[in-house]
């Protein structure tokens, strides 16, 4: 049997007795849970056991690619991961780019699963059919940099995903790096791996991909250069990467921020900051940053981001004064596996409790300024879970259940830190979806008009629509809000959002709005077709990715969550202080303030379009009749 | 006859995209296999790859054509 685009081929790893087992996925399997989103979901239900705790030897973690990465399909880098996460107790896939994906399948596998808990500090290493654990008693206690650059120096040229000193001491927001670059694994995918004392994975391959129909692809990839190649703002997203999709210095400007937003800006960025614009493989859209800072004592500091706005959104923090203090303390939080946007939110939070007296500084066991000493100290206490940092490893329950008062100030969904604030950015679909995602606040699924920059108009909208292949009979309910001056229903939006983003993950495909922009639901299902000779419909494609997410949906009402965790954060309901504005939660358009009765309405709206039942907000047993889940159940 | 170019290569605008071994490796092994591509990208992600050319490339100028940073360019038109 001769596989195109996908290898067919799945190596299973247990820790406990370093046994190594390949096994070969079912074509029919390849058709119904497609890729890294897809066959991530059914190779982790078919060993799925309840209600287990995440750090043990039982929860397996699964990594995946898509049948278009390894290609030249552009843009088709993505590495999925899936496990039972630890900061949420929720199962998800978890989604990260650069070169591992690539060399996974280079090296001939589709997916990697890792079962157990070896005794000693490991490292896998597979080149080829080379599959070896190593021993990583030299790299365990060193930050990610480190551990990858040793690794790439002993196995050359290659994809490695590590964890820092955060996921090897179990703090539940860790997460991993790959290629030092793309953060893979929030809420906790770190200390998944440390406590199976698996330091890395490192991969390379060298035997190819061959594809069902080269004459079909090549027509396609030559129509899409063109296309990249004619798009007029094509030069200003490689000069600025994502810096041009959220300018951050206006958002510090808004705030009040003067000197912030002078140093945020594109300016500065080119002149005192980038150092190199990086692709993922097959990328005609690179977006990814090394930047190199001269610090105020003269030296340099080489920092590596999937994008410079990470750092930058930390500038919001009251006390850090200057650029080179924000990449500075970014890079410690990376290097160390630790999550920037959860520390950005917990020090906002301290910040903010303080100020107010709300909680006694004694409880901390530091003394709370509003400063970068502060916030490096508190990042060591993280880091060797120590007093205050021994309670935010355990994640946000346990912080909250320190002080009543911070359970209310928290803006997290199951346990999770929120990454966009809607009263800020208004409800779109990214915003909305932190509230539905089975993983708690996550964002990756909302790509929608409301997120590539369909600017206000239906007109752009209902074009959106169809790249998405958002049916047509659908378009009329996505048009009819609760209430009328609120234009679109952000919550049935936010289904076919999910689907769109889904597809796109299965596949292997970049959901950044400047490489999302080139692809519609007729592209990327010739591009699945021609890679891999399957005959998939568009509508096929969209099953698959519907099946897809509701198998990890049955998968989280087996682990209890239900309607009652699709919760709106309190706090959302309270204005936000932004400068010299209160800001209040708003629909996408900023006509209507979204009140609770509201928000409950979108969200039974919600259910509605995924065909659940609205009461539960889980998968109905027709629905999952249709999908021909079952058996899952 | 095949047409036959000076490539000029410039590592600073590369972006380590690795399309140009895509093309070539498609383009004489019929698959995408930069292992076997005729221009090696060397590129860790570090803060400049290196290009070179093995002794097998024909310099039939594809790899250049597909690059989309500008790291390659074709110079003059020989014929070979
Ligand atoms: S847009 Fe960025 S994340 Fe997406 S494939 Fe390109 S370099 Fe990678
Ligand atoms: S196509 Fe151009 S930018 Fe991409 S790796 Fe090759 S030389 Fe570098
Ligand atoms: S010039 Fe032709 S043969 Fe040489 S590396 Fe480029 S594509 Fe390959």
């Amino acid at each position: 049997m001769k596989y195109f685009g996908y290898t067919g081929n799945v190596v299973s790893i247990d820790l406990t007795n370093a046994q190594i087992n390949l096994s070969k996925e079912k074509l029919e399997d390849l058709q119904n849970f497609i890729g890294g989103f897809g066959m991530n979901c059914k190779l982790f239900a078919d060993l799925y056991s309840p209600n287990i705790n995440p750090l043990s030897p039982e929860n397996p973690i699964i990594f995946g690619t898509g049948p278009l990465v390894g290609t030249l399909a552009p843009g088709a880098s993505r590495t999925v991961a899936i496990s039972k996460f630890p900061a949420t107790n929720a199962i998800a896939n978890s989604c990260g780019s650069m070169s591992f994906g690539f060399h996974l399948k280079q090296a001939g596998y589709d997916h990697i699963i890792i079962h157990g808990k070896s005794d000693e500090p490991c490292y896998l290493f597979i080149h080829d059919d080379h599959i070896e654990l190593c021993d990583a008693s030299n790299i365990w206690g060193k930050d990610i940099i480190k551990t990858t650059d040793i690794l790439k120096r002993k196995h050359d040229s290659s994809g490695v995903i590590a964890i820092g000193q955060a996921g090897e001491n179990l703090i539940k927001s860790s997460l991993t790096l790959i290629d030092k670059t793309s953060t893979l694994g929030r809420g906790g995918l770190g200390a998944l791996m440390g406590f199976k004392k698996l330091k890395a994975i490192i991969v390379k391959g060298t035997k190819g991909i061959s594809i069902a129909d080269p004459k079909r692809f090549n027509k396609i990839f030559l129509k899409f250069k063109e296309r990249v190649k004619r798009y007029p703002q094509r030069d200003s997203w490689i000069e600025l990467g994502m810096l041009r999709s959220l300018p951050i210095g206006m958002l510090l400007s808004a705030k009040g921020e003067k000197s912030k937003a002078r140093q945020a800006n594109e300016k500065n960025y080119l002149k005192n900051m980038k150092k190199r614009r990086i692709a993922c493989p097959s990328c005609p859209m690179a977006d990814k940053d090394i930047l190199e800072i001269t610090k105020p004592d003269n030296s340099h500091l080489i920092c590596y981001t999937s994008s410079v706005i990470n750092p930058l959104m930390m500038f919001g923090l009251k006390g850090l004064d200057s650029y080179t203090q924000v990449i500075e303390l970014f890079n410690k939080i990376n290097s160390y596996g630790l999550d920037a946007l959860t520390i950005n939110s917990l020090c906002e939070l301290l910040n903010q409790m303080v100020s107010n007296n709300e909680i006694d500084q004694n409880e901390f066991n530091i003394e709370w300024n509003e400063d970068f000493k502060t916030y490096n100290k508190l990042l060591e206490l993280i880091k060797q879970r120590e007093g205050l940092g021994d309670i935010i490893a355990e994640g946000w329950e346990k912080l909250a259940s320190l002080n009543n008062k911070i359970q209310n100030k928290m803006t997290t969904v199951k346990g999770l830190d929120i990454i966009f604030e809607p009263r800020l950015l208004k409800l779109g679909t990214m915003e909305f979806e932190q509230v539905v995602n089975p993983k708690g606040a996550h964002v990756a699924s909302g790509g929608s008009p409301t997120y590539v920059g369909a600017g206000g108009s239906i007109e752009k909208m209902l074009t959106h629509f169809d790249r998405m292949g958002i049916p047509k009979l659908a378009h009329k309910r996505l048009l009819t809000p609760p209430k009328e001056e609120m234009i679109i229903n952000v919550g049935r939006m936010t289904r076919y959002s999910e689907d769109w983003y889904t597809m796109l993950t299965c596949l292997g495909l970049c959901a950044r709005a400047q490489m999302n922009r080139f692809y519609s639901h007729e592209l990327i299902t010739e591009l699945f077709n021609s890679i891999t000779g399957f005959d998939l419909s568009k509508e096929d494609l969209r099953k698959a990715a519907e099946r897809s997410w509701n198998l990890s949906k049955i998968l989280n009402v087996k682990e209890g969550f239900s309607r009652k965790d699709d919760k709106f954060p309190e706090e959302w309901f309270n204005s936000l202080k932004y400068g010299k504005n209160k800001l209040k939660l708003k629909d996408f358009y900023g006509t209507t303030e979204i009140s609770k009765e509201l928000a409950n309405q979108l969200l039974e709206d919600y259910y509605d379009e995924r065909g659940w039942d609205i009461n539960k907000g889980i998968p109905s047993h027709s629905k999952i009749q249709e999908l021909g889940l079952g058996e899952f159940l | 006859m095949m047409e036959s170019f000076k490539i000029i290569a410039d590592p600073k605008k590369c972006t380590g995209c690795r399309i140009c071994q895509f093309i070539c490796s498609s383009l004489y092994h019929h698959e995408f296999n930069p292992s076997k591509s005729y221009i090696i990208i060397l590129d860790e992600y570090e803060l400049s790859p290196t290009i070179q050319f093995s002794d097998k490339c024909n310099h039939c100028g594809q790899c250049a054509r597909n690059c989309l940073y500008g790291a390659l360019k074709l110079e003059g038109e020989g014929i070979s």
